[in-house]
């Protein structure tokens, strides 16, 4: 149970007396603050990862009259292998990235766009990240913090300032502060790009707006990996293709093999049929904002033998596009290894935020999942119904989704 | 803030032990709840925060959180950098808590943080919202990634 795990975390010990440690906090506070040593220690790590940036960007770093808000440039991804199957390998990586930090001071804080680059290279929790490929559109979190010595209140201004910045093409805007008064940094989150098979990227940020002395901007954590086909499902479709009759209860399926050579235009995929006397199945490819093609593949088997043409082991079904392949990536969606109902409902209900109501609703509904309109509902209690996907709706469409 | 008189130090006290178990939470297990607390209250005080936060508990729940991120960075640049001097060691040998507990300590702290708010202590998303001064919107999607992540890793929340 998770709140008891959450009580066992919420216990832990050793424990001190409460006086004692609001003491010290009081004595410490109270104390001269190390200023001149935290500045050190913060102008000493900026310098020093600056130096290494700029003789290692010195040939990409623009000057100021050349600064634009053109996209970064970022290595380039490679297209699928010619002549070889795409490997279809989860693309669920793991939980979170801890990435380096890199420190870096605005170059210039003059009027007008500002160029900042910075390093970033994935790091690892327990390792599960070291050697995959980063694949496309993580979530970065850039910060735009204060520096150590100045960190603790944010002014109103600070707080409810935003920055429109450029990253990897794509123009967006930092949202407002997550954390307000008290904290450190204020945080903000935007879609980025990842060169696969490189750990060890650059990245281009384009600023709009100058930053104030003793502001630095660091990229930090590339989280929430399992996100990164998120924004795919909500792509444009630009084929599909299907086997058997129709199919009445969509259950997503593994994809075995991605052929993209094999006719002009056309994604061939085979699988792995859950019955070999039920072949009925429909694979759809959608085309995200990063560009990247994502393939789904739904069976249904639930329909009776005799239903559908018999077949062998493995299935394939043409997908034909409406546009060229190019170099374009191309991922599979995520199949839960256990296939089990309630993952089923993760993916559903991943797949029906930005729809309009009545089409979530629908295709819940079509997905043999119970749906509730949690949008004015104070969710004080949890009851817990892993056959049920919440929904909330503003303007019509669904905001949020999860299983119940 | 100066002098913390004694009515000061009376709120903090009254608040410590609900602060002591959001710490415990939301903190690393390299880090003493106690000691989370302890830099959280310095962190508030010397910028004044408190004096001027309508509701002490939910700022310091905030500083809590900052802390414990900043911290949760600073150790995973340190791991990072010890896992490439390991050459891709991956062992995650740094992991203290119990195997029971590993899936919920690698989620971040915020997430944490939300969870404990709405399981432990039955707060409304919206609460969370304004205690961590997130967005609603953000809220729910931090509980529905940690959900997800520990339905995938555990199997479920229970």
């Amino acid at each position: 149970m998770i709140d008891d795990d959450l009580e066992k975390l919420a216990n832990r010990g050793p424990h001190r007396d409460p006086a004692e440690v609001i003491d010290s906090a009081i004595t410490t506070a109270a104390s001269p603050k190390p200023r001149v040593q935290a500045r050190f220690v913060v102008v000493s790590v900026v310098v020093v990862l600056v130096a290494g940036l700029v003789i290692g960007l010195a040939s990409m770093r623009p000057t100021n009259d050349q600064v634009t808000t053109d996209p970064p440039v970022i290595a380039p991804v490679p297209a699928p292998t010619a002549n070889t199957p795409t490997s279809t390998a989860p693309s669920v990586i793991a939980t979170e990235i801890v990435c380096p930090a890199v420190e870096v001071n605005w170059p210039d804080r003059a009027d007008g766009p500002t160029m900042v680059a910075a390093t970033i290279e994935s790091g690892s929790i327990g390792g599960s990240i070291a050697g995959y490929q980063l694949a496309t559109d993580p979530y970065v979190f850039l910060t735009r913090g204060l520096s150590l010595e100045d960190a603790g209140d944010l002014t109103a201004e600070q707080q409810a300032e935003t920055v429109p910045v450029t990253v990897n093409g794509y123009d967006t805007e930092v949202r407002p502060p997550a954390t307000g008064s008290g904290g450190q940094n204020v945080r903000f989150v935007f879609p980025a790009t990842a060169s696969p098979a490189d750990p060890c990227n650059v990245w281009m940020i384009s600023a709009n707006t100058p930053m104030d002395v003793d502001q630095f901007v660091s990229l930090l954590d590339v989280v929430d990996m399992e996100l990164l086909d998120e924004p795919l499902t909500q792509g444009e479709e630009i084929g599909s293709g299907a086997i058997g009759p129709r199919i009445d209860v969509a259950e997503p399926w593994p994809i075995g093999t991605i052929y993209t050579d094999r006719e002009p235009q056309t994604l061939i995929i085979d699988f792995t049929p859950p019955n070999q006397d039920c072949i009925a199945a429909q694979a759809t490819a959608t085309i995200g904002r990063g560009g990247a093609i994502l393939i789904s593949l739904s069976v249904d088997a639930e329909r009776p033998d005799g239903l559908c043409a018999s077949g062998a082991d493995t299935n394939e079904i043409r997908i034909p596009l409406a546009e060229p392949i190019g170099d374009r990536r191309i991922y599979t969606s995520t199949i839960p290894d256990t296939g089990g109902k309630s993952e089923r409902a993760e993916l559903v209900a991943d797949s029906i935020i930005g729809l309009p109501t009545n089409d979530a609703i629908d295709l819940i509904r079509r997905s043999g999942f119970e749906v509730r309109d949690n949008t004015d509902t104070d969710e004080v209690e949890s009851d817990f119904n892993p056959e049920r996907i919440d929904i909330y709706i503003v303007d019509g469409v669904v905001d949020f989704a999860a299983v119940g | 803030m100066g002098l913390v008189d004694e009515q000061w130090r009376d709120r903090l006290l009254s608040v410590y032990p609900s602060l002591r178990r959001f710490a415990g939470v939301v903190g690393s297990a390299d880090m003493s709840p106690d000691d989370l607390v302890h830099d959280a209250i310095v962190s508030a005080l010397r910028g004044g925060g408190l004096e001027r936060a309508d509701d002490v508990e939910a700022y310091l729940r905030r500083a809590i959180v900052n802390c414990a991120s900043n911290e949760r960075r600073r150790l995973g640049r340190h791991r990072s950098a010890i896992g490439r001097q390991r050459h891709g060691a991956t062992d995650g040998t740094w992991d203290a808590y119990p195997s029971d507990l590993g899936h919920l300590a690698a989620l971040p702290a915020t997430a944490r943080a939300v969870l404990f708010l709405h399981y432990v202590e039955g707060r409304s998303f919206e609460e969370i919202a304004g205690v961590l001064a997130m967005r609603p919107e953000a809220v729910r999607q931090a509980a529905h990634r940690a959900r997800r992540k520990l339905q995938l890793n555990v199997g479920g929340i229970g």
